[in-house]
């Protein structure tokens, strides 16, 4: 990988977080930054490495504005070149600001998906080609990609 | 100690009041995190939420754990190796947007150590036959299979 380049690791609090925690091995811990609504950095991460937005979902549109305009200031200024998140609105919200500056978004939809796509994966189809279910026979079904799972 | 928790987004009256009423029948301590429930339980202490502290501290002084069949605390409970109790959200019932939790619950109890319940009798029963015991254990991170993948991805 080319050096210094910014990765944002994205999940909203909770079973999403999880699962992207359980992926760090594979982020290269200088480059990283990770993004959540938890109030403090879980303890696997530092806090210097912790951003937190706004807690939002689909159901509160207010809060999710709020929480679009505080991503928007990280993205100002960090510039990342990738994007990695398992869901579910903060992710969204960053996939579509990361297409927006031109980096690679990733997202990987929540293992808790195991019969079809969620609400917000179905919409992050359109934003980005990298599209992966956690379920072979999801991304079958779906036309996305697959590369295992969190378990 | 047995931890009860709704996970961070929704109540879930209808498992806590199966708990209140278990509670009524055991000996065992219980805390419970109910979200913003309307019901109020009677015979066990309860905060609304934890941060991530809270939440951790509870949870690793936890024997066992009853929850929705919320993804994050069934990994964690399988992290720890702590027995674990599933009541699945049913969004027939306006508990979630849709039924997935049924299918995660399905695809965890063939899982040692996790269990799904439906009501305080079923939930007593587990209880006393699991105490001490101990769940399948899961690894902290995801497969090295699914690590490389995604660290090829990254470059």
């Amino acid at each position: 990988m080319a050096s210094k380049k910014t990765i944002f690791a994205v999940a909203s609090n909770g079973g999403h977080l999880i699962q992207l925690l359980r992926l760090k091995p594979a982020f290269p811990d200088i480059q990283t930054v990770y993004i959540s609504t938890a109030s403090h950095a879980p303890s696997l991460i530092q806090e210097n490495r912790y951003l937190r937005v706004n807690d939002c979902n689909f159901d509160k549109k207010g809060q999710l504005i709020i929480a679009f305009f505080q991503l928007s200031k990280h993205f100002v200024k960090y510039r990342p070149s990738y994007i990695i998140t398992t869901g579910a609105a903060p992710g969204l919200l960053a996939i579509f600001l990361g297409r927006l500056i031109g980096a690679k978004c990733i997202w990987i939809d929540s293992i808790a998906n195991s019969e079809e796509f969620s609400f917000a994966g179905k919409i992050a189809k359109r934003l980005t080609p990298h599209w992966y279910s956690q379920w072979e026979t999801v991304a079958n079904k779906a036309g996305a990609k697959y590369m295992g799972s969190v378990l | 100690m047995i931890f009860v928790t709704v996970g961070t987004q929704l109540p879930f009256d209808r498992m806590i009041i199966e708990v209140d009423n278990f509670a009524k029948q055991t000996e065992q301590i219980i805390f419970g995190q109910i979200g913003n429930g309307k019901y109020i339980p009677q015979n066990f202490d309860y905060k609304r939420n934890l941060n991530i502290e809270e939440y951790d501290k509870v949870f690793n002084e936890a024997s066992m754990i009853i929850s929705h069949a919320g993804m994050g605390t069934i990994i964690t409970a399988l992290t720890q190796s702590k027995p674990i109790f599933l009541m699945p959200r049913k969004a027939s019932l306006g508990e979630h947007r849709n039924e997935h939790q049924l299918a995660t619950m399905r695809q965890f109890v063939s899982y040692k150590g996790c269990y799904s319940f439906d009501d305080s009798n079923s939930l007593h029963t587990l209880v006393t036959t699991q105490q001490k015991g101990k769940s399948e254990q899961l690894e902290t991170f995801a497969p090295q299979k699914m690590i490389d993948n995604l660290k090829g991805l990254l470059r």
